[in-house]
């Protein structure tokens, strides 16, 4: 019985999941009639490609914002892998007393809210514009800088290093290794499922941002995907479906090739758990 | 297996999507790499429109000759055309003299020989009349003689010299040729009336003889042809006008020429568009006109132009240091050059027109926008329908045509040169 309603709980809560994925993907081979006309009808009546023939041909614009998405997130991805492998390796391997406090400190920032530290991000932009004479805002650094240095990179790969075996870091060291060398040819290799999964996490997060766009970028020309999906809908319900399924297909395609990984990932966290 | 099944789906649909984006871009590189180019213009500055209106002209003497047919005309060949200048002796026309009823030089000589037979019947009726007073003075002298010898013979009976039957036969003759004269002047008398009527009908024969001699010998005006039946004019002319029916009925015009070279009073004569014509009335600007393509320096006096607005026609006077440089018939190009000061004046290469570019037709303009989109600083065009003022050499004057028509100001950027044809709402690229 226990295991009948636990059966039934996920079955559930996949549904609840994956419904409104099916629901867009299905409304994207319907035509602009029937979209129009009854939306709550899940299965197309023809079912036919033309909001994808609107959007890739005609109302070509939305790619324009796609180029943006990638960027931004590219740019985020590579900057905070970069700053990330980093300061966890300094963080697990070179520990110290000012290390802890740091560390501490960095924790402490992963803990506040984005919206609290967006509105003291826009006045870093304004002084730096004013005193450097560098313009940030209205640009795509803008929000790729606050995203380079998330600390969930460093909090996630730092729990990782801090558990691979010390014996390894030792040989590394009597071979007369330095801590780059270590870096790259000992804890990046041992750690390639847990960077991709924080590679997919990054991905995720900066591929679907909202409120930094929002606040930093002023110009609908440098907004990404996900701000405009908003405008699609209100303008052009007609390829609004197709649009949709353009914007998840990156983040379904990633999770879809590096799900072994993940998998993995989470199958040794929670053997290191017990 | 189901397993599989989805991932094949999930696989084909990735393709899918994946081919979707892939044409996403390159329409969106293609359309931003084919977008029409247009460089941008303002309104000029000078708002000066300098409109040139080009149209030919004539050269045409004011005094032409007009011939026309006298009588019933059988025209075997024209040998000249409109507008023609033809050398002196030319044949003109030639008559087919097989039809014609008469040889209009024949016809002369007849003439001539009937008033000569006039003239000699005329004589004979003198001499006629010469002679009777002649008979009439002879009967006189022989009555008077007889006359004297009677009075001579009368004395010499009184004095007894000679008898009375001498005085007496005397007096019968004097008598008898008192009686012969008397007859010869009631003759005479008689004569000399029928002699004044005959006289007078032979003279007025004789003066309509010669009135048709002189107009047939005499009359420019007339269709008057030599033997072979060819008819030519002494002088160069400019045929103005030439028949073109090989029959031609009595009263037609025949041929209108006028001499060249003469001294007549020269003019150009012109036919204009209407605007133009108003132009030049209402306006007054300057006229050049050129000859051959060489420009003549001097601009035409446009106080010497006569005008038919009927006709939209003008002719211009030529004075004397024009007239050395023209001749009849020369064909002669004007240009109507003014300046006139206009609200908006927009090149010429802006302005779609509806129709003839001319004033009073309505055009589109295109003036650039830019708005920010998703796209970034977008440039598009915005159409706007204006009324041409007036057309200029490069520029055009206009006005909006509707209140809701956006207003062209100095800072008004306006698509110029563009490299397809536009529409509104179009997205443009600036080119310098």
């Amino acid at each position: 019985m226990k295991k009948f309603t636990v059966k039934l709980l996920s079955a559930f809560i996949i549904i609840v999941f994956i419904f409104p994925i099916l629901y867009t993907i299905s409304h994207s081979f319907m035509d602009g009639y029937q979209l129009k006309n009854n939306e709550v009808e899940i299965v197309p009546e023809i079912f036919n490609i033309q909001q994808y023939y609107e959007i890739s041909v005609e109302k070509n614009e939305y790619f324009k914002l796609y180029i943006n998405s990638a960027i931004m997130t590219a740019g985020v991805l590579l900057g905070q892998m970069i700053v990330s492998i980093g300061a966890a390796y300094y963080f697990s391997v070179k520990k110290s007393r000012y290390s802890e406090v740091l560390f501490l400190i960095y924790t402490f920032f992963m803990l506040l809210p984005l919206q609290i530290t967006l509105i003291p991000n826009v006045l870093l932009y304004n002084s730096i514009e004013r005193y450097l004479g560098l313009r940030l805002f209205n640009t795509q650094f803008a929000v790729i800088l606050p995203g380079v240095f998330s600390t969930l990179g460093v909090f996630f790969l730092k729990q990782f290093f801090e558990s691979m075996p010390q014996s390894y870091y030792e040989i590394a060291k009597i071979d007369g290794a330095s801590d780059l060398e270590i870096l790259l040819h000992v804890v990046l290799p041992y750690s390639k499922n847990a960077i991709a999964a924080l590679c997919l996490l990054i991905f995720i997060e900066n591929w679907n941002l909202i409120e930094q766009p929002i606040i930093f970028l002023s110009s609908m020309s440098k907004m990404p995907v996900s701000i405009y999906l908003n405008t699609l809908y209100s303008s052009y319900r007609e390829i609004f479906y197709a649009g949709s399924v353009l914007f998840m297909f990156p983040v379904i395609y990633v999770f879809m090739k590096i799900r072994d990984k993940l998998k993995v990932m989470v199958l040794k966290i929670s053997d290191e758990g017990r | 297996m189901v397993s599989g099944l989805f991932d094949r789906i999930l696989k084909i649909f990735f393709i899918f999507l994946s081919i979707v984006i892939i044409i996403g871009f390159v329409f969106l590189a293609i359309r931003n790499y084919i977008m029409p180019e247009v460089t941008a213009t303002k309104p000029l500055e000078n708002s000066t429109l300098i409109k040139k209106d080009y149209f030919t002209g004539r050269v045409i003497s004011r005094e032409t000759i007009e011939v026309k047919a006298d009588r019933k005309l059988y025209i075997e060949e024209i040998n000249v055309k409109s507008s023609q200048i033809v050398e002196p002796g030319s044949k003109i026309i030639t008559l087919d003299m097989s039809r014609q009823s008469l040889n209009t030089d024949t016809e002369a000589v007849e003439l001539q020989n009937q008033i000569k037979l006039y003239e000699i019947e005329k004589l004979n009726l003198k001499s006629q009349m010469n002679n009777r007073e002649a008979s009439v003075q002879r009967a006189l002298e022989s009555y008077n003689k007889a006359k004297e010898e009677y009075e001579s013979t009368s004395y010499l009976y009184e004095n007894g010299i000679v008898t009375k039957e001498d005085l007496d036969s005397k007096n019968d003759s004097a008598e008898e040729l008192r009686k012969s004269y008397e007859r010869e002047v009631s003759s005479l008398k008689s004569e000399t009336e029928i002699y004044a009527m005959n006289l007078n009908r032979i003279d007025s024969e004789i003066n309509i003889l010669l009135g048709k001699l002189h107009g047939k010998v005499n009359e420019e005006n007339k269709i008057t042809v030599d033997s072979e039946g060819v008819y030519f004019l002494s002088d160069m002319v400019y045929i103005d006008y030439i028949i073109d029916k090989k029959i031609v009925e009595e009263g037609e015009t025949v041929i209108r020429y006028s001499i060249c070279n003469s001294n007549s009073d020269l003019y150009i004569e012109a036919y204009l568009d209407r605007d133009v014509y108003d132009d030049i009335f209402n306006k007054r600007y300057s006229v050049y006109f050129w000859k051959n393509d060489e420009r003549k320096k001097e601009s035409l006096n446009i106080q010497s132009v006569r005008s038919f607005p009927d006709h939209n026609e003008l002719i211009f006077s030529l004075r004397d240091e024009l007239r050395e440089k023209v001749y009849i018939s020369d064909v002669v190009r004007f240009m109507v050059q003014s300046e006139e000061n206009y609200e908006c004046v927009v090149q010429k290469t802006a302005v779609v027109p509806v129709g003839e570019m001319k004033s009073g037709n309505y055009c589109y303009i295109y003036t650039i926008e830019s708005e920010e989109s998703i796209l970034g600083q977008i440039n598009y065009l915005k159409q706007g329908e204006y009324k041409i003022l007036a057309v200029g050499d490069n520029t055009v004057a206009v006005e909006a045509s509707q209140t809701n028509t956006t207003r062209i100001d100095r800072n008004s950027i306006i698509a110029n040169y563009a490299s397809a044809v536009l529409e509104n709402e179009m997205r443009v690229r600036i080119i310098k």
